[in-house]
This record gives C-alpha cells, sequence and structure tokens, in this order.
C-alpha cells in the first residue's frame, strides 16, 4: 500500500516535468514518411494508424489552445506516406491546412498528394478535387481552375446531386457567397471530428456576415444614388423598400451603418473575410515544408 | 507416426510455457486497444482496427514463433532428455521435423486464438466480415511458419540468446529484401551487385505474404498470388528444414 501511493505521487510529481517537457514538443524528431515506411517492417499500416491518432489528438489539442500547428503537415505526410491509400487524412489535412492553417499551397499539396494514391473507386474519392477546387474558388477566386477541379468531382458517382448545377456556375464566374456557402455546408456535413466542425461552422457565420454585408452596401449604394446621403440607420433602406428586413447576424450581434462615412458593419464580427491571392505563402509561420 | 508423438508431445510442452500466454495477453490488449484507439480518431474506425488487429497478429505470431522456437532443441540438449529420445530407434531428422510440427501447432492454435478475437471485434465494429482478412491472416500464418524454420536452423547449432537474434534479424532483413536490390541495381560495381543480388534470392522475401495493407483497404488479391506466395513459403521451408537436419545430424551431442 505504501509503495503503492509513494509510485502514484512520485508519478504525479513527475508528470510536471512531462507537461513541461511537452511545451518543446516531441514531434521535432518525427522522421519522414519516406524513411519509416521500410523501417516499419511491414507493419506500415499498424504504424499509418498510430500516426493518424497522434495527428487527430495533435489538432485536438491544438485547437483548443494556440490554434498553431506547426507539425501537423508533417504528420498528415506521414500518416499518407505509410499508408497512401487511407482516404480520410488527405481531407482532414487539406481542410485543416486551408481553413486553419492558412497554407494554401500545403493544403493543395496533400489534397493532390491523395489524388493521386487514394483509389478512385473510394466512395470519398470525389472530397479530394472537391475541396482542392473549393481552394482555388473560395480563397484564390479562380474560377477556371475550382471549375476544373469540380468537374472532376463531379464525375464522380458519391457525388451529391448539386454538384454539376456548381460546375456550371463557376464556368460562368458567377461568384455569389451562397455558392461559397454551399461548399462550406457541405464541409460541414462531411467532416466528423467536433473541433474542426466548429472551426467550418464559424467560418460558415463570417461567409453569411460578409454576404449579409455585401447585400447592404449595394444596397446602401442604391440608397444613396436616389437620396443622395448614407441612410442614418439600415432601417431607413428597409422603409425605403429597398430591402424586406435587416438580415440576422449569425454572431449574435446586429448590423450597423455609420452614417458618415457609409461603412456598413456588424457589431460582434469586425473584420472582413481575407481573400487569399495566389502565391501567398500563408498566414502563420512555420507550417513546415511542402 | 513418430513424428506425430514428438509434435504433440512439443505442443504440450510449448503451452505449458509462460511466456506463451503473456505474449498472448499483450495481443489481446494491444487489439482491444485498438478500439478505443479507433473512437478516438475520426473517419474509417474499423480501419485502425483491422490495421491493428492484423498488425498484432503478425508481430506477436513473429516474438512467439522466434521465443518458443529459439528455447524448444536447446532445453532436450540442456535437461539431456536428447539422449533419451535419439537412443530410441528415432532418426534425428524426425526428431527436428516432430519438434517442427509441435511448433507449427501451438502457433497455429495461439494465431487461432487471436484471430478469433480479432474476427469478434470486426463483426461487433464493423458493417461486415470481409472473407480477405482470413487471406492476410493465412499468409501472415505461412510467414510465421518461415521464420519458425529459420529459429530451428539456427537453434540446430548455437544457444537460444543468439539464435533468437538471428531469427529476429532474418526477419528485419527479410522485409527490406526488395531494398536490397534496389540497392544493388544502383550500384556500379559488378560485384556487390552480384552479392546483393545474390544475397536477394537467399534470403527469404517476406514482404510476399504482407497483403495486410490491400486487404484492409479491400483491394483483391488474386488468387493466384497467394498461390505462388504459398509455394514460394512452403519451398523455402522445405530447404532451410532440409538444411537444419544436415547440421543437426553432423552435431556431436557431448
Amino acid at each position: 500500500m505504501v509503495l503503492a501511493a509513494g509510485t502514484y505521487g512520485i508519478q504525479k510529481n513527475l508528470e510536471v516535468f512531462h507537461a513541461r517537457a511537452r511545451k518543446i514538443e516531441d514531434l521535432k524528431y518525427l522522421p519522414s514518411g519516406k524513411f519509416l515506411k521500410p523501417a516499419s517492417l511491414g507493419y506500415q499500416n499498424l504504424l499509418a494508424s498510430m500516426f493518424w491518432v497522434k495527428t487527430v489528438g495533435y489538432f485536438g489539442s491544438h485547437v483548443l489552445t494556440d490554434r498553431q500547428y506547426p507539425y501537423l503537415y508533417q504528420l498528415v505526410d506521414v500518416v499518407t506516406t505509410l499508408d497512401p491509400l487511407f482516404e480520410y487524412p488527405y481531407e482532414f489535412g487539406g481542410i485543416v491546412l486551408a481553413l486553419e492553417v492558412g497554407h494554401l499551397q500545403l493544403s493543395d499539396a496533400v489534397l493532390r498528394k491523395g489524388l493521386g494514391n487514394v483509389q478512385q473507386s473510394h466512395p470519398r474519392y470525389w472530397y479530394l478535387p472537391f475541396f482542392l477546387g473549393f481552394n482555388s474558388m473560395f480563397y484564390r477566386r479562380d474560377f477556371q481552375t475550382a471549375a476544373r477541379y469540380m468537374e472532376m468531382a463531379a464525375r464522380h458517382p458519391g457525388r451529391p446531386e448539386y454538384l454539376p448545377l456548381l460546375v456550371a456556375k463557376l464556368y460562368a464566374k458567377a461568384y455569389e457567397p451562397a455558392v461559397g456557402l454551399q461548399f462550406l455546408e457541405e464541409m460541414y456535413r462531411s467532416t466528423e471530428n467536433r473541433e474542426l466542425k466548429e472551426r467550418i461552422a464559424q467560418r460558415i457565420r463570417e461567409v453569411i456576415v460578409d454576404r449579409d454585408i455585401q447585400l447592404l452596401e449595394k444596397s446602401r449604394d442604391e440608397y444613396k444614388k436616389t437620396r443622395g446621403a448614407f441612410p442614418e440607420s439600415l432601417q431607413a433602406l428597409v422603409q425605403a423598400g429597398i430591402i424586406p428586413a435587416i438580415p440576422r447576424e449569425p454572431f449574435g450581434g446586429r448590423y450597423q451603418i455609420n452614417a458618415r462615412t457609409g461603412e456598413v458593419f456588424s457589431t460582434k464580427f469586425k473584420e472582413r473575410l481575407q481573400i487569399y491571392l495566389p502565391g501567398e505563402p500563408g498566414r502563420r509561420e512555420g507550417v513546415g515544408k511542402p | 507416426m513418430k513424428i506425430i508423438a514428438i509434435a504433440v508431445n512439443t505442443f504440450r510442452e510449448a503451452v505449458r510455457d509462460k511466456i506463451l500466454y503473456s505474449l498472448l495477453f499483450f495481443a489481446l490488449v494491444m487489439m482491444s486497444l485498438s478500439v478505443i484507439l479507433g473512437n478516438l480518431t475520426i473517419g474509417e474506425q474499423i480501419k485502425i482496427i483491422e490495421d491493428f488487429g492484423l498488425g498484432t497478429i503478425s508481430l506477436f505470431g513473429v516474438l512467439i514463433a522466434v521465443f518458443v522456437g529459439v528455447g524448444l532443441v536447446y532445453k532436450e540438449i540442456e535437461r539431456r532428455t536428447i539422449y533419451t529420445i535419439l537412443s530410441k530407434p528415432i532418426p534425428r531428422w524426425v526428431f527436428l521435423l516432430g519438434k517442427y510440427g509441435g511448433l507449427l501447432l501451438t502457433l497455429l492454435v495461439e494465431v487461432s486464438v487471436m484471430a478469433a478475437f480479432f474476427v469478434l471485434l470486426v463483426l461487433y465494429y464493423g458493417v461486415g466480415f470481409d472473407f480477405a482478412l482470413l487471406k492476410a491472416i493465412g499468409l501472415i500464418y505461412l510467414e510465421l511458419a518461415l521464420i519458425t524454420a529459420v529459429a530451428l536452423f539456427f537453434s540446430a547449432f548455437t544457444t537460444p540468446t543468439l539464435s533468437g537474434l538471428f531469427a529476429l534479424g532474418i526477419f528485419v532483413i527479410g522485409h527490406l529484401s526488395s531494398d536490397l536490390k534496389i540497392f544493388g541495381q544502383g550500384a556500379q560495381d559488378p560485384f556487390i551487385s552480384g552479392l546483393t543480388s545474390f544475397l536477394y534470392y537467399l534470403l527469404p522475401n517476406l514482404e510476399n505474404f504482407n497483403i495486410k495493407g490491400q486487404v484492409v483497404h479491400g483491394i483483391p488479391v488474386p488468387w493466384e498470388f497467394i498461390g505462388w506466395s504459398t509455394l514460394y513459403g512452403l519451398l523455402y521451408i522445405t530447404g532451410t528444414l532440409l538444411l537444419t537436419v544436415l547440421v543437426f545430424q553432423r552435431r556431436d551431442f557431448r
């Protein structure tokens, strides 16, 4: 009993050290998949599964704390090199690297690797070109490329019904936030991870704010054209019959207008959506090499 | 008949070995762990369970094959029981083959226990049972049989510790041998490329028995491949056993 209590106490003490060491993060020594594959002695699938569990844990622990993921790409790369046929890591890596890390090139790299490796007969295969298309459309506004990927996704038997319609819209370069929302909602449906789902929901709300503000700005300009001044409040737009009602703000705030500058904004969500330009390396540093 | 008697006896002796049960216990623990890990992660939980299951069956099978395999002949010599056996009208090759048969039986029981547990897990958590998983387990068993033959070969002339190390070494090289070939093809020196290709064909290519990845992803494995792999395994085992008999025949027991 004494010994058991003793080891328990000592273990508790040691955990303080472990926690301190973990801040340095043991993933610094993660070897590349190319080395691990032969070293796994035929257990590459087992190893891939273990690293996959680690990847999900890594994401889960950082999404709730600092939201920095310097090793995420490397982890996904190791998993997908050890087991190239494992579809889900590509999908997960593709979403997280674009949405959370803000590194489009890495996201594309992961998804394209999946495009080449995963069997086309996999029921979720279409998600890979779908998310590649999403990256091109949503972040880069490159509708031509997006349409090409979406066409690829639309050819797959597992794809949703509305996809061919989207392709047509993309070819018409008719981008509206509504199209982006449709994609995000599909992404939300397809994701199982709770934390990631929450991040996507957040992004959906942001796009809704973006869409609403765009709409309100258009109505504001219309108002100004006829009356020569910005409206005093958004309610004036409704009274003028330009919009049926002020849209509901998804973050629980309200939309307001600055009568002097004409700026339309949300009381809860201040920043407008960032659009990534092609070739931009991403907002955060230290995300690993592509 | 004598072979069967020795085999049954060897089996009885092996199942008394505690190491067998501890390894089996850890194998089952590891497979159960995969259920928890599968729950923690996202997407294709069944894949995690299958990866862990097949990996565990193979990994612990190898450990059992080596650790139980290397000790059996040595124990007979150490306890001097080998004199009473070999003084009877039993040829040495019969003794060896009996030992090998007993080990195969032990492994068969052991793999069956693990496989049964695995099948239950897959049936419980999966959407259905893929018959191909049994193909993978069958080839794993063949690989184990080959490693056992190698372990027996080494244990015919050296100590259990050394033969255990040698057998594990062959296991490692057996999974790397295709790299050996690639290395040899890249070499400029004709001697080195000759040597590596000689070693490549001499050493067992254990990747021939590894269809775990294909099976988990539902890629069909043609029966033709399984047939050739089985034939390869059987030939290799026969060769190894012949060599073992040759070594064992000449050995002097004092």
